[in-house]
């Protein structure tokens, strides 16, 4: 093991979190360096027209993702039952190599609802104090949205994020998300164009009286600048965006906006391929000395000592390390105690596919975040008074782009294979869409994050053990959301409708759900019962901050990287304005 | 103009927005052509599998996807060759797939937890459905012919070609989603000769610069020459 020099900062994970709080200590003067497991990503030589269109290769073999034979999860859906390996990629698909996710995400970039932020205290001043389980552990975020709102615009600019605004300064604009918390700027590029399955998504549910808007989108619907002077492309509509990197520059990423920032910077070095195993707790202090790390190239094992140390990785990696550090008790679900791995929670989906005979829908146009939304039974945007459950989500229609081998939909009783399986595939390919329904996951005593007993990763390392189940408050949500699905369904009029299925009794592991997941370093305003401060600063670690989703006290209906972003901006923030010139405690 | 010097990435990149690229690109007076001189028909070469497992293959496929007013069959179109370089790659031995034991039987909401590999999988497989054929017809499942075929094919699809056969249903799954992948996938990668599937359902290949379509063609059918990896490579 060689150790290295002291640095200032060392930051583990170089995806949006990581490359955002690189860019913002850039340019300071500070020794920062930034440790990447994967390999290096460069869009303009790593992604070109035609090899960034190979299906097989991006969708089907997972190109960008986590590889599973050095490292996985094991789950099981009760703590009653043997945890086993998630052996292939499935439920979530959490990247690997520079940018992390956010070089192959969707472009989705919802804000939270004001609600979102403050939900303990609305659901209680709305319902009374007793309408919350005592095993459902809702909070408030320790910020409140309006603190946050600047860093929401913040991010959308960095993004240019493409949309309808639904609520500028508390004026409801015609067309937008009505129930959209007041922001302080609108967009800042108009919405994309629709495709036709949005339309006909719109006006079936006008219809019925909700209020549909397009989705927010990090896909540029035109050559854009962004505030730090990064230039994007036009979205192309080419269909290939989840799971692909973008050849136009249309889709915002870490690679093309905030690591260029400390890319360009003398004091900062980039890592990648350097596998950061274990922080190392000061002897008889409450300093992290720094991470020790393993070059995946070389072989070799390093110790990078550090004054501080942001740990960036995805979600359940972050709640992996912080657990193999022995940093913070961990979360028992017998006793209540412990904190690391607690608040894990997940989304809960369903989607439908309408088929339409006589409509040319032309699928493989798409973005990754084209699509029309209906909010109205989203958060704590309608009544619940009455209702056997609190949560609730989006429906939308999405055109993110029909590739060949991975939709090609058929009508419910088609033959699984030859001519008249053929013949379908023929008909329905253009002729199809796809509504979905996105929403919201409130956290359970039972699920949670925890070390694996028994496998390990290629290091010899525990691997994280995920125990997780949906709940009958996810059901009876689902069961009420699908209700108005299908309504919105039957206004469309399809000639055929495959789905929606009824949320299954336990959660599957296999088919692809979202990689929105969340808590496990939950953020508070106690270290009673919360892992970080408002700042991601760990209450028992000064120098160690936590960023990601993790920090989510809940997961609300929608996705989490726009929050996520915000979050990060807030933090910088407090780094820079108070730790930078008093490191130490901020709270 | 040179169109391929485009696909310089940064050339690409300068123009989209600016000059309305994909309306040059969509032109028919394009440069570059769509199909690519027929080169001598030359029989590719099988890699992974045995000869007796190439004829199992081709007329497994050919069930799946046969030849008919849609679409030459699925082994004409090279997707017997695209599983073969398939099994005999990183994809074969599931390089990407946690393969450390102990192994249980999980439940299903727990995933796949065997030790197999994709290859071993269809090795093993191939073997019992011609033991099976062999037993019953007293010939390989090559030689049966498509009606008997068929009926083991579905047999082996609804899991009751041998009493409960996790192996069975584990290579029903796969092989199945491998000739659907072989199919639909790029050409470069053997299946999918001439581009066949994506003009059977209209898909335009992967140039895909939509950014005036969308808008011009909703609602309508759009049609434009398809493109493939190798046709702008």
């Amino acid at each position: 093991m060689k150790k290295l020099k002291k640095v200032d900062v060392v930051i583990v994970g170089m995806g949006w979190t990581g490359g955002l709080i690189a860019q913002e200590l850039s340019g300071k003067g500070l020794k920062v360096v930034g440790l990447e497991r994967g390999a290096m990503r460069v869009p303009e030589k790593d992604f070109v027209i035609p090899f960034v269109r190979d299906e097989l290769k991006f969708q089907q073999r997972r190109e960008l993702q986590q590889n599973l034979a050095r490292e996985t999860i094991t789950f099981r859906n009760k703590s009653n039952e043997r945890a086993l390996p998630m052996r292939n990629l499935g439920s979530f698909l959490p990247g690997e190599g520079l940018g992390g996710a956010g070089l192959h995400w969707n472009g989705m970039s919802f804000r939270n609802t004001h609600a979102d932020h403050e939900l303990r205290s609305v659901i209680s001043n709305r319902y009374g104090k007793k309408r919350i389980p005592s095993d459902m552990d809702l909070r408030d975020w320790p910020q409140t949205y309006s603190e946050l709102e600047t860093h929401y615009s913040e991010f959308e600019q960095l993004c240019g994020v493409s949309g309808k605004a639904g609520n500028i300064k508390g004026n409801i604009q015609p067309g937008g998300n009505p129930f959209e918390a007041p922001r302080s700027k609108d967009y800042p590029l108009p919405p994309l164009e629709s495709s036709l399955s949005n339309d006909l998504f719109n006006k079936a549910s006008r219809s019925l009286g909700y209020n549909p808007y397009p989705l927010p989108a990090a896909n540029c619907s035109k050559p854009y600048k962004n505030q730090y002077g990064d230039v994007f492309g036009q979205c192309q509509y080419c269909g290939h965006c989840e799971l692909f990197a973008c050849e136009s520059n249309a889709k915002a990423s870490p690679n093309i906006t905030v690591l260029k920032r400390p890319l360009s910077d003398k004091d900062f070095e980039l890592k990648t391929h350097s596998w950061v195993t274990r922080l190392k707790k000061g002897k008889g202090s409450n300093r992290i000395e720094g991470v020790y790390y393993t070059n995946m190239q070389s072989g070799e094992e390093y110790f990078q000592p550090a004054e501080t140390v942001f740990l960036c990785a995805w979600t359940l990696n972050n709640v992996h390390l912080l657990l193999n550090s022995g940093i913070g008790a961990a979360y028992d679900p017998k006793t209540g105690d412990g904190l690391v791995g607690k608040n894990y929670c997940y989304q809960v989906m369903a989607g439908a596919r309408l088929f339409f005979e006589k409509k040319e829908l032309n699928t493989f146009m798409g973005a990754g975040a084209l699509g029309s939304v209906v909010d109205n039974f989203n958060s704590e945007n309608f009544d619940h008074s009455q209702l056997s459950f609190l949560g609730g989500g989006f429906i939308a229609n999405l055109s993110m782009g029909a590739r060949p081998i991975s939709s090609h939909p058929v009508p419910p009783g088609t033959p699984k294979y030859g001519t008249e399986w053929k013949k379908a595939v023929q008909k329905w390919y253009n002729r199809n869409t796809l509504l979905i329904i996105h929403g919201s996951n409130y956290p359970s005593r039972l699920n949670y994050l925890s070390l694996d007993p028994t496998y390990k990763n290629v290091f010899g390392q525990k691997l994280l053990r995920m125990t997780f189940n949906f709940t009958d408050n996810d059901r009876n949500m689902m069961e009420f959301l699908q209700i108005r699905l299908k309504k919105i369904i039957k206004e469309m009029n399809p000639t055929h409708t495959a789905g929606p299925k009824k949320l299954s009794n336990n959660y599957n592991i296999v088919p692809y759900q979202s990689t929105h997941n969340t808590g496990g370093a939950i953020m508070g305003t106690s270290p009673a019962d919360s892992v970080v401060n408002k700042y991601c600063q760990s209450w028992d670690h000064p120098n160690l901050f936590i960023l990601g989703a993790s920090a989510f006290p809940q997961n609300t209906g929608y996705n989490p990287t726009l929050p996520l972003g915000a979050l990060s901006y807030y933090v910088a923030k407090g780094v820079k304005e108070k730790y930078l010139k008093k490191p130490g405690a901020l709270i | 103009m040179d169109l391929k010097s485009f696909f310089n990435r940064r050339e690409l990149f300068k123009l989209i927005g600016l000059t309305g690229l994909t309306s040059i690109l969509l032109s028919p007076r394009s440069s570059f052509s769509e199909e690519k001189p027929a080169a001598e028909s030359v029989e590719m070469g099988f890699v992974f599998f045995t000869a007796e497992e190439v004829a199992f293959i081709k007329s497994y496929v050919d069930i799946l996807i046969p030849a008919d007013e849609f679409s030459p069959s699925a082994s004409s179109c090279g997707v017997a060759n695209f599983i073969d370089r398939q099994l005999s790659g990183s994809f074969g031995v599931a390089s990407r797939t946690y393969l450390q034991g102990p192994f249980y039987n999980g439940s299903p909401s727990q995933g796949y937890q065997k030790p197999f590999t994709p290859s071993e999988i269809y090795r093993k497989s191939i073997h019992q459905i011609n033991e099976y054929c062999q037993r019953k017809y007293k010939l390989p499942f090559d030689m049966i012919g498509v009606k008997n075929q068929q009926r083991v094919v579905d047999r082996v699809h609804s899991n009751r070609l041998l009493k409960n056969s996790e192996l069975l249903m584990d290579f029903s799954k796969l092989i199945l989603q491998n000739t659907k992948e072989g199919f639909f996938a790029d050409p470069v990668y053997f299946g999918n000769k001439n581009k066949v599937s994506w003009k059977m359902i209209g898909y335009p290949g992967v140039l895909a610069l939509y950014s005036q379509a969308i808008k011009k063609f909703k609602g309508k059918k759009y049609s434009a020459p398809v493109y493939s990896i190798e046709d702008i490579d």
